[in-house]
């Protein structure tokens, strides 16, 4: 009996000890893609992405729909957006305030996160032409103008680009200054404007790269200028500002485009913008009810919390831009129907008091009168001070999963471009003069005829036509108002800060780079 | 509309349970009964014995554990290490010494407690030896008194013999004595249990009186260690343990509760106050960053993953919770002893897991002869410890117009209501153990089975758990082979209430209840919850944005449930005498799943949205994790003597492999929009995409090869190295194994002549060095990997982590140098350390330096050193001991200076300490960076109000503020004990840190009286101004320093009646006491505190935001034993 238990504890220590047996330690990957492609030297490889390599970078132009990263960058540095903290509300660590009292330095989380997503946008569209055979010419195409549209805005905002060849391993990295980074871009946009086609207006098109030609060459003056005297004055030379008037006249010789007519203004921004709007060069395609379709955000960052849509109570436009309208310009908005009577809510600029839809006074959370103020202290003041902007139409009923296309590109700025072009020493093509071609627009809108067009009156047009649509910080530095004081900036910036900073991080884990002069 | 529980009720409950117990105890004891009865209660306890062939002291030595008596005897005199054989079975104590002893001629008297042994006069069964020697000499009789140096009262039972002989005799009841035929030269030696020896020599003396004095510690103390033990004199390294008379009392849900400010050098900070709520255990210091900071927990020998184990559950709006702590699952009452082995050299057995210290928890054994059957019952009352004083209703519109705001309808409401009452309660819990052990020589078993329910102060919050446990050994193939199991398997139940760590403005429960305007009532005038926006005329569904803290509480439904068993069985053969083979095999498997239900049309959560499901119409999650663990290790061990000392060598074979997976299905757009949701299916999924589901799992594998070496010379010099080499899964190609060892040095200094024995019962120096790692890390970093995200419409997976062969484990170079004493004949001793630990390699996960590549992240091994310097000091002091009073005293502290030193290639500094509230998007307060502590405070320097009340205007950058980790922590115990009486006095305290008050900062400044929200009293009497931003400045900067009455528990224990001492051995009842006092500046709830507020997986530390409050816990106790 004895002997019987022992044996069979000798088993059970023999079959515990053939348990172990020496592993190799393998770090097994389970429950998620593992990159094999990716391991071996090939950087572009990245399985799965490249499947729907182009899906996934258009929808990187999903992103831009948000009220922060790269459209927070563009906006509240400039004259026609701020974002003032009110009592406990909006301080945000001071992100706001810091870009617009250009305070910003190489850790603020805004140009952190809009550095990542631009370049992660250029390597999503460098996959889509690393992977396309030579016969895929509109794939090739689309992946080139998507690489240069995320490649302009890291350009305009941060200077330096990262050049990454996906062919070799990841670690060929190199940078490439600003003033070589535009030809880049401009290169990129030739090859498609020859072999895109027309098409819809949320993919990339011949239109779009003729759009992004313009502008990039409108602004080659600025971006070729000596970083260490950023600020300018700068040399906007003759070819380019023709080159500006070229691609302009063919989207305007295409016949594809309209200035929506007298009193539809707002149309371009309607939920039915896709059918109402001639003037939608490139947009993102929303498809109502989407979660993704998300433009909410453009208007809920200033509305109050006691309108509806209750709002977020953020971001103001300053008075002296408000100030630059005439009342009788559609553009400064007003009562709109199957709004205002469903909602209260007006379009387009949101001053005094604010009403529901039954004409009833709208009071602030402490009871006051919602009445909002002209005059609003960045630093922290009340819930109702400062005038609101809603520039996307807030559809009742479905206001947060609109099918309201975003819009990046539009007619109306190609018409602005061309005048500018021609203003500043471009050949005047077609009887266009500067004059001539931003009365015509500012009749359609509502607003008198000026006698004569320089350049500060073209800026303050380009400002009421483009107002919260993503171009002011880049329309400022171009006409040399962007260091000037605003209110609540006081004193002049210093010319470094026309272009951010690189993020710190990027720096100290790759020492190729070299910090932005001046920061 | 909730019926309150009254106390009464509660106490009546309690009383039941109590007298319950009463009734079982006699039950069970009505079941013995006696045949022999003797004067002496002691003498009349039962007991089984099996001896066959044994020494004499060992069978007294085993009668001793079986009983509660203890022996006092010359073993010359009673010639103990003669053999003797005996069986008896359930006989009385009286009548086995009989049958032991009067064969061998010893007489047994009961004196006081003890049992004193003596030759029987004239019966001498003659020594040849010591008779010859005693004949040779001139013989003496000596008499005299021993007495206590405590309180002078003479000492009976006190051995008396003369050194080299058989000569010997005993003291009587008055601590007198006589002995005969003492040779003139002679050393007589006076030994008693608890005291300190004593060697005179004779001379010619003819009176020798001498003074006793008790021995506090004694040496011989045995203390656990990796793979192993070792007599606590030997210990080279710096081990501190805890057996369980020291533990914390009270409600204990986790068994780094149970020593909580105990020991120098470990330090605890609970998350929160919620029941079971994750700690923060740091062992001298802070280390790493990114990965674990924790302790390895080592059960019963089975290192067990750091992993949680329940979910942490989604954000439904209210923030992250918390996962509870995964060592809920032991019974704190299964644990007999928990040993921390601190520095390198004690740890370096763990190898790339040590870095954090070790934390080596040992359960309770059964003991041989004696079977034992022991209750336990309890009931606690808890409250929370401190509330914040807010405005009240009445004060309200009053507080609104002196900071410039409006009473009207908005502002104020019709109601009344305390809503920090509406959401706290008196938590009762309940606690009931039931333990038995016992066996013999051969066969050894303890079970126990535990269940506790206790409740949180917050309502519908708590923890109910159902453990059970065996230990068994068993030996056999003559005592040459041993087996040994252990297996505890438990259930825990989580109820838990919208706490999250990192809510937004609308708050979480306990938020909300701190804003909520104190004028609004509970339900409005339809008896709906009431909302400040109303209700739609046309669906009846709450509008927007406010949170009814009650309908929080009574809408969202929280529960998780964990099962874990962790086994381990082992068994060791003696190969050789001194050469032993252990082979020893563990699994640790748990289970656990969450549901998470909001009910539909839940006012404040009409719009928020999870992973873009609209909660609109509620919302329900359902998570579940597994982990199995398992381990097979062989370890050999050999003894032997070499040279001048003895060496003790231990080699070893370890292999773990770790699982991990977890899944969760979220569902929302629930159809039956009437009532709660409590099907996850019952959705409609035509609108949106209803359900969402994800997946995440793991493994990883640790091989290891490890020895120890340990030579002892002359108990003089003690040396010890210890090697560890470790293969992890988790380490980059480059980098499978890493290599770590420690050398530790002791210098017995008491038993070098120099050292006057009468000062120093104790002296030890010890030095060590050593090098440990740290490899708490998720698998999978060294690859390229993907995050499947199958919520989002644009891809199947993201690119996520890039690279790296080399990624290794964090390296901490630690050494130190201690001082161990015993002095004043024992009555204090204590140990002094210093120690200084280099954390470098640390394991970070940084920017692809790739700006355009795939995978925007890459774990590395940061160019970083993290330096923790600190000295432990702790002290035991045997204050009074007197017959019927004793006082001791037990005292430690640390003092710590954690420093980063080098931070290289993760930017200037890393960013950590997310600060919630209104208008704090993006607002953090701790930095990790070069020069400073870790997780220092970098926040805006606040510069107070001006005339009018306005902040003087901050800058928008931070500047080092302060530091969270405390400079000095202290814990002291006063025991006292009187006759049957026995008081513990507790305290706690930590000083020289900094808590970030989130809660304040998020709620309470005028400008919240602007939006109708609630503040505290001071804040609605200052003078500020009401559109003063509130960002993140030293304005909510606080220093944490605090002593805390922590445990006071007083215990009385029965004298059992001789007439029933059969039948129940001991009773006990006790009072405990948590929380009594808290002395801080601090303005918040309690400054130990931990929210997790880390950003990107970074983690914060002492950022405390709307935590759930510490409880302030009475607890009524008792035991039984039988």
């Amino acid at each position: 009996m004895l002997k019987l238990r022992n044996g069979l504890i000798f088993q059970f220590v023999a079959i515990i000890t053939l348990l172990t047996n020496c592993t190799k330690l393998e770090d097994k990957v389970i429950g998620k893609p593992y990159d094999n492609a990716v391991a071996s030297t090939d950087c572009a490889s990245a399985k799965g992405v490249v499947t729907d390599a182009l899906g996934s970078t258009y929808a990187r132009l999903f992103d831009f729909q948000n009220q922060d990263n790269w459209y927070a960058l563009l906006e509240h540095p400039s004259d026609e957006m701020m974002g003032p903290t009110r009592g406990t509300d909006w301080d945000d660590f001071g992100t706001w305030r810091k870009l617009h009292q250009h305070t910003w330095d190489a850790n603020h989380n805004q140009v952190i996160s809009t550095w990542d997503n631009l370049n992660n946008g250029v390597f999503r569209a460098k996959q889509v032409i690393y992977f396309a055979t030579p016969i895929q010419k509109q794939t090739i195409g689309e992946g080139k103008f998507l690489k240069a549209f995320f490649s302009y805005y890291i350009v305009d905002l941060f200077g330096q680009l990262p050049y990454v060849d996906l062919g070799n391993t990841c670690s060929g990295s190199q940078i490439t200054s600003r003033a070589q980074s535009v030809d880049t871009v401009i290169a990129d946009l030739n090859y498609e404007v020859v072999n895109l086609a027309s098409g819809s207006n949320n993919i990339a098109t011949k239109e779009s790269a003729e759009f992004l030609l313009a502008k990039t060459y409108l602004n080659r003056g600025v971006f070729k200028q000596d970083p260490k005297v950023a600020g300018g004055p700068y040399n906007f030379p003759k070819p380019d500002m023709d080159s500006v008037i070229k691609y302009c006249d063919a989207l305007i010789n295409s016949g594809k485009y309209q200035l929506t007519g007298s009193g539809k203004y707002f149309d371009n921004f309607h939920w039915q913008n896709d059918t109402r709007s001639k003037e939608l060069i490139l947009v993102v395609k929303n498809t109502s009810g989407s979660p993704v379709a998300n433009v909410r955000s453009r208007f809920y960052m200033g509305l109050h919390y006691n309108q509806t849509p209750s709002g977020w109570n953020g971001f103001t436009t300053l008075a002296d831009f408000y100030n630059s309208f005439e009342p009788s310009d559609e553009r400064i908005g007003g009562p709109y129907p199957g709004v205002t009577d469903k909602i209260g809510l007006h379009v387009g600029f949101l001053k005094g008091q604010q009403y529901d839809e039954k004409g009833g006074k709208l009071f602030t959370r402490g009871g006051d009168d919602l009445s909002f103020t002209p005059d609003v202290s960045l630093a922290g003041d009340g819930e109702e001070k400062g005038i609101r902007v809603v520039k996307y139409v807030p559809q009742p009923g479905n206001i947060d999963n609109m099918g309201t296309d975003l819009v990046f590109y539009r007619y109306a700025d190609v018409i602005l471009m061309k005048a500018e072009a021609i203003l500043r020493g471009g050949t005047a093509t077609n009887g266009d003069s500067p004059l001539t071609l931003v009365n015509n627009l500012r009749t359609i809108r509502g607003a008198s005829v000026l006698a004569a067009v320089d350049l500060k009156a073209m800026l303050a047009e380009r400002g009421r036509e483009l107002y919260y649509e993503g171009w002011r910080r880049n329309d400022q530095i171009r006409f040399s108002s962007f260091l000037q004081p605003v209110d609540q900036r006081p004193t002049a910036s210093d010319q470094h800060l026309i272009v951010f900073p690189i993020p710190q991080q990027t720096i100290d884990v790759n020492p190729k780079w070299s910090q932005n002069f001046g920061y | 509309m909730k019926k309150k529980r009254p106390i009464a009720n509660t106490l009546f409950q309690f009383i039941k349970i109590t007298l319950m117990q009463l009734v079982l105890a006699f039950f069970f004891s009505s079941l013995a009964f006696a045949n022999h009865t003797y004067a002496q209660p002691e003498l009349n306890q039962k007991v089984t014995l099996k001896i066959e062939n044994k020494q004499l002291k060992k069978v007294l030595s085993q009668i001793e554990i079986l009983t509660n008596v203890s022996f006092t005897y010359v073993p010359q005199v009673i010639q103990a290490d003669r053999k003797v054989t005996l069986s008896v079975t359930d006989e009385s104590l009286g009548d086995v010494l009989q049958k032991l002893l009067s064969p061998l001629k010893i007489s047994f008297e009961m004196v006081g407690k003890k049992i004193v042994l003596s030759r029987i006069p004239g019966l001498t069964d003659a020594n040849p030896n010591t008779l010859n020697a005693t004949q040779t000499q001139v013989a003496l009789t000596v008499s005299g008194k021993v007495t206590d140096k405590v309180d002078g009262s003479g000492l009976p039972g006190v051995n008396i013999g003369v050194k080299g002989t058989a000569i010997g005799t005993t003291t009587g009841a008055d601590g007198s004595y006589t002995l005969n035929n003492v040779p003139d030269n002679a050393t007589l030696v006076f030994s008693f249990v608890g005291y300190v020896s004593q060697e005179i020599a004779v001379g010619n003396q003819s009176t020798i009186n001498i003074i006793l004095s008790s021995d506090i510690k004694t040496l011989d103390e045995v203390v656990v260690i990796g793979y192993g033990t070792q007599q606590k004199k030997d210990v080279t390294g710096g081990v501190v343990a805890i057996n369980s008379k020291d533990f914390n009392q009270g409600i204990i849900s986790s068994p780094e509760q149970l020593l909580q400010g105990r020991a120098a050098g470990v330090q605890m900070t609970p998350a929160s106050g919620e029941p079971g709520a994750g700690v923060n255990l740091r062992i001298r210091g802070t280390t790493s960053v990114r990965s674990g900071n924790g302790p390895l927990y080592v059960i019963d020998g089975v290192p067990v993953s750091g992993d949680n184990t329940s979910d942490a559950g989604v954000d439904y709006g209210s923030g992250t919770g918390a996962a509870k702590n995964p060592l809920n699952f032991l019974n704190p009452q299964d644990i007999e002893n928990i040993t921390v082995l601190k520095d390198a050299s004690a740890a370096a057995i763990y190898g790339s897991r040590a870095a954090n210290g070790v934390v080596i928890i040992t359960t309770k054994k059964g003991k041989s002869g004696q079977s034992s059957l022991n209750f336990s019952a309890s009931t606690s009352f808890g409250s929370t410890l401190k509330r914040y004083d807010l405005v009240k209703a009445s004060d309200y519109p009053a507080a609104l117009t002196n900071s410039g705001n409006h009473v009207n309808s908005v502002t104020v409401g019709k109601g009344n209501t305390d809503w920090q009452n509406e959401i706290y309660r008196t938590a009762v819990s309940q606690n009931y153990n039931i333990n038995y052990g016992g066996g013999n020589d051969n066969t050894r078993y303890f079970m126990s089975l535990g269940y506790s329910d206790q409740q949180g102060v917050v309502k519908n919050t708590g923890l109910q758990r159902v453990t059970g446990r065996i230990n068994a050994s068993h030996e056999l193939l003559n005592d040459k082979l041993k087996l040994e199991l252990q297996l505890t398997t438990s259930g825990v139940h989580d109820k838990y209430a919208p706490i999250g760590n990192n809510a937004g403005f609308e708050g979480s429960l306990i938020g909300a209840a701190l804003q909520t305007n104190p004028t609004y009532p509970v339900y409005d005038s339809l008896g709906r919850y009431f909302t400040s926006g109303g209700y739609d005329l046309a669906t009846n569904h709450p509008k927007s944005g406010f949170r009814n803290p009650v309908a929080m509480l009574n809408g969202i439904h929280d529960n998780s449930s964990t099962y874990r068993t962790l086994a381990n069985i082992s068994a060791s053969y003696h190969i050789l005498k001194n050469l032993t083979y252990k082979l020893n095999f563990g699994i640790d498997n748990s289970t656990s799943e969450r549901a998470q239900k909001i009910d539909p049309f839940l006012p404040g959560y009409p719009s928020a949205k999870v992973n873009n499901i609209s909660v609109f119409t509620g919302f329900n999650n359902v998570s579940n994790r597994t982990t199995f663990n398992k381990l097979i290790e062989h370890t050999l061990n050999y003894n032997v003597k070499a040279g001048i000392g003895q060496l003790d060598v231990l080699g070893g074979f370890s292999y773990q492999k770790f699982a991990n997976k977890g899944h969760y299905v979220q569902s929302g757009n629930f159809v039956d929009t009437t009532g709660a949701v409590d099907n996850i299916g019952y959705v409609d999924n035509n609108t949106y995409k209803a359900f969402f589901a994800g997946e995440d799992k793991s493994q990883s594998e640790l091989q290891s090869f490890f020895g120890r070496v340990n030579y002892n010379i002359s108990d003089k010099y003690l040396l010890t190295a210890t090697y560890r080499r470790d293969g992890s899964s988790k380490f980059g190609a480059d980098n499978k194994y890493g290599n770590f060892y420690a050398f530790a040095a002791a210098w017995r200094l008491s038993n070098e002549n120099f050292i006057p024995k009468d000062i120093f019962s104790d002296l030890k120096l010890r030095a060590n060095y050593g090098i440990t790692g740290n490899q708490e890390f998720p698998a999978n970093l060294t690859q390229p990997t993907r995050i499947p995200q199958p919520n989002n419409p644009n891809g199947a997976a993201n690119a996520d982590n890039a690279e790296n062969k080399k990624l290794k484990w964090e390296q901490t170079t630690q050494y130190g140098i201690g001082l161990d004493f015993s002095i004043l004949g024992g009555r204090l001793s204590g140990t002094i350390d210093y120690f200084n630990k280099g954390t470098k390699d640390l394991l970070f996960k940084t920017k692809n330096p790739i700006s355009q590549a795939p995978q925007p992240n890459i774990w590395v091994n940061l160019d970083a050193l993290v330096v923790n310097k600190g000295m432990e000091l702790s002290l035991n002091y045997s204050a009074l001991k007197g017959k019927k009073l004793t006082w001791d005293i037990s005292y430690n502290m640390t003092y710590l200076k954690n420093n980063v030193e080098r931070f290289k290639g993760a930017g200037p500094f890393v960013k950590t300490g997310l600060i919630d509230g209104q208008g704090l998007s993006n607002a953090y307060s701790q930095h990790i960076q070069e020069g400073y502590p870790l997780f220092a405070f970098f926040v805006p320097q606040y510069g107070g109000f001006d005339a009018n009340g306005k902040a003087v205007p901050f800058s928008d950058n931070g500047v080092y503020s302060g530091n969270p980790q405390p400079k000095l922590s202290l814990g002291l115990t006063n025991n006292f004990n009187y006759q049957n009486w026995s008081l513990s006095i507790f305290v706690t305290s930590s000083q020289g840190f900094y808590v970030y008050n989130n809660t304040a900062n998020a709620l309470f400044y005028k400008a919240a009286l602007n939006q109708a929200h609630n503040v505290t009293k001071e804040v609605a009497n200052s003078n500020e101004y009401h559109f003063n931003a509130g960002g993140v400045s030293t304005r909510f900067l606080e220093k944490g320093n605090f002593i805390r009455l922590s445990n006071v528990n007083l215990g009385y224990t029965f004298k059992i009646p001789t007439s029933i001492s059969n039948q129940i051995k001991t009773l006990r009842l006790s009072l405990t006491g948590q929380n009594l006092l808290l002395i801080t500046k601090y303005k918040g709830t309690d400054p130990e505190v931990n929210t997790d507020k880390n950003i990107g997986g970074v983690p914060s530390l002492g950022i405390d935001y709307t935590s759930y409050p510490t409880a302030r816990v009475f607890t009524l106790g008792l035991t039984a034993g039988f």
